[in-house]
């Protein structure tokens, strides 16, 4: 029984190494905060360890932590959007990835002003690359809704990136 | 594309973040802290567990065992209740704790219990009843209590005005229960059964500035009645009951010192009141009377509630096509006619309400004369009357009320 419950550590020790970063990156992606980003990351991971003796035997392990964390996020997203307006407010004075180059962190820029489910839409479909029914599962919205908001959120960047707006921040950054 | 732009900037960020150092220290002491947080609710669980145990259960108990049959005088459907509760007659003036093992139901008069046990229950042949009303002089256990007797031993100095005295069926006794409150009982055997009533005098406080019923207040009593099978272990029980209610019964509303009493329910007929009527018998003797009377008479059925005669009371006269003979006063009614109080057992106590109206000078001889009872139960039919002697033509013929008596 001890060596089972040490191999299940071990294993978990293994998933968490593979996971831990790709869950913060995600989070952050959601938050733009990103030490809301590793408290919803650690939360993902902590829930996971619960039920690791039932999860380990999954094909994607990781599948779940990040459902985890996509419900945790749509969670306090219901729960605090005081307070969420009030991180919004600070994200804009966080520091920028220089490494993202102008059009990046225009584009970026342009993702964290998006409403937060295009946003989670977008994130989960082109960075977590989830087909949309799986987007539609995480988020627990109808599959149209999520054809919708993809569209309008692409729609959105497109326009916002053309905006004299995006071109000043492109001029301050170059 | 913008997508691919998009997937490219994302993974960008997503990768940018801080050093993931310590990543797994700060994940274990997530995970204690997320333990102690869960050990915490579950220890809160524990102590709302133990106060619901140690507080709130026993006030819920405690509760339940306030919980209160409360009888209002008015119809409803059979309904019974566990004890331990508390029945509230405020009409009949007393309260009383049912205890566990029994259920009780309110009625008209009081209340109703049987026991919850059917080997129990089927040693009484009815429901045992709890009620008020009001005593012959001849059972008052106040001035006779402790003396067993019959008859004869009664002091005709004890006996009120209006109160009947007739001879008890069964055997009587009398005695105290521990405390002092004095009781009458008597016991009538047919067959296996015992038909068993127990009295206590119970007061009648009358109301500041309300007059009181007509009736003799000191002979209210509180009473018991039941009929068991006498020769099983039953009859033991249900006397025990008996004496148990009695003893710790309390006068509350109009048989307490200050209380307001209980808005008194409408009178029906049939139910809380018997309702007559009558008219002079005139036919026998056509054109002879000056006046024609007609009368309302009403009382309380026994051991009922007081209960108010609302009316409207009143007598039509009318021609022979049924339209309204040219008389003054006809048609009119009297509402809120009476208060009656709780009647005693037998049928002509005093307290009865007695409406008599007088029709005179009468002297339109175009026809018939019928007349029709306003306020009576049932259809309105129509009934023929001798009409009253012509006194003075060049007078109206009037239709009044005589008098109400209460």
């Amino acid at each position: 029984m001890d060596a089972e419950v040490t191999g299940a550590e071990l294993q978990f020790r293994e998933f968490f190494a593979a996971e831990y970063g790709r869950l913060r990156g995600l989070g952050y992606l959601l938050t733009s905060d990103w030490g809301q980003a590793e408290e919803l990351a650690q939360d993902a991971l902590v829930r996971t360890y619960r039920a690791w003796p039932r999860v380990r035997g999954h094909e994607r392990p990781g599948a779940y932590a990040r459902k985890v964390l996509v419900n945790r996020h749509r969670s306090l997203l219901r729960r605090a959007k005081v307070e969420a307006r009030h991180l919004a407010g600070r994200r804009a004075e966080e520091a920028v990835q220089p490494e993202l180059g102008t059009d990046g962190l225009v584009l970026w820029s342009a993702v964290r002003g998006l409403p937060a489910r295009q946003r989670a839409v977008l994130v989960l479909r082109y960075h977590e690359d989830l087909p949309e029914a799986e987007v539609a599962r995480l988020l627990g919205l109808p599959l149209g809704t999520v054809k919708s908001l993809a569209h309008r959120g692409l729609a959105r960047l497109r326009a916002e990136l053309g905006s004299p707006a995006m071109e000043e921040i492109r001029g301050n950054l170059e | 594309m913008i997508e691919d732009r998009l997937k490219e900037t994302l993974d960008r960020v997503a990768g940018g973040g801080p050093d993931e150092a310590g990543g797994f220290d700060r994940f274990l002491r997530h995970r204690r802290a997320s333990r102690s947080r869960r050990l915490a609710g579950a220890t809160a669980l524990v102590l709302v567990a133990a106060l619901v145990s140690a507080v709130v259960l026993p006030r819920l108990l405690a509760d339940t065992a306030q919980r209160r049959l409360v009888v209002t005088g008015a119809a409803g459907p059979e309904r019974w209740l566990d004890g331990p509760l508390v029945a509230v007659a405020p009409l009949q003036g007393f309260e009383v704790k049912v205890p566990a093992g029994w259920e009780a139901s309110a009625t008209w008069k009081g209340i109703e219990l049987r026991p919850t046990s059917p080997g129990l229950r089927r040693h009484l042949a009815a429901p045992v009843q709890l009620v008020t009303g009001l005593l012959e002089q001849f059972y008052n256990p106040a001035p006779n209590a402790g003396k067993d007797g019959t008859y004869d031993d009664l002091d005709d100095r004890e006996v009120l005005p209006g109160a009947l005295t007739r001879r008890p069926e069964g055997h009587q006794s009398r005695g105290s229960f521990p405390g002092g409150t004095r009781w009458f009982r008597t016991d009538l055997r047919a067959g296996p059964w015992r038909t068993t009533q127990w009295h206590i005098s119970w007061p009648y406080r009358c109301e500041p500035g309300v007059p009181c019923p007509a009736v003799p207040l000191a002979l209210r009593t509180l009473k018991v009645v039941y009929q068991v099978d006498a020769d099983t272990d039953a009859a033991a029980e249900v006397d025990g009951l008996a004496g148990r209610l009695l003893r710790t019964a309390r006068p509350i509303a109009n048989a307490a010192k200050g209380q307001a009493h209980a808005p008194r329910p409408d009178c029906a007929d049939g139910r809380s009141m018997v309702l007559k009527r009558a008219s002079d018998d005139m036919l026998d003797y056509p054109g002879l009377s000056t006046v024609a009377h007609f009368w309302w008479w009403a009382r309380t059925t026994a051991n009922l509630v007081p209960c108010t005669v609302r009316g409207p009371l009143g007598v039509e006269l009318l021609d022979g096509s049924g339209r309204r003979l040219d008389v003054q006063g006809n048609g009119r009614t009297v509402t809120q006619v009476a208060e009656l109080p709780e009647a005693m057992t037998a049928p002509t106590e005093p307290g009865r309400m007695e409406l008599r109206l007088r029709w005179f000078n009468w002297c339109d001889f175009g026809g018939p004369t019928w007349m029709r009872w306003i306020g009576a139960p049932g259809p309105g039919t129509a009934f023929p009357v001798t009409a009253p002697r012509c006194v003075d033509r060049s007078k109206p013929s009037r239709l009044m009320v005589d008098h109400i008596l209460r």
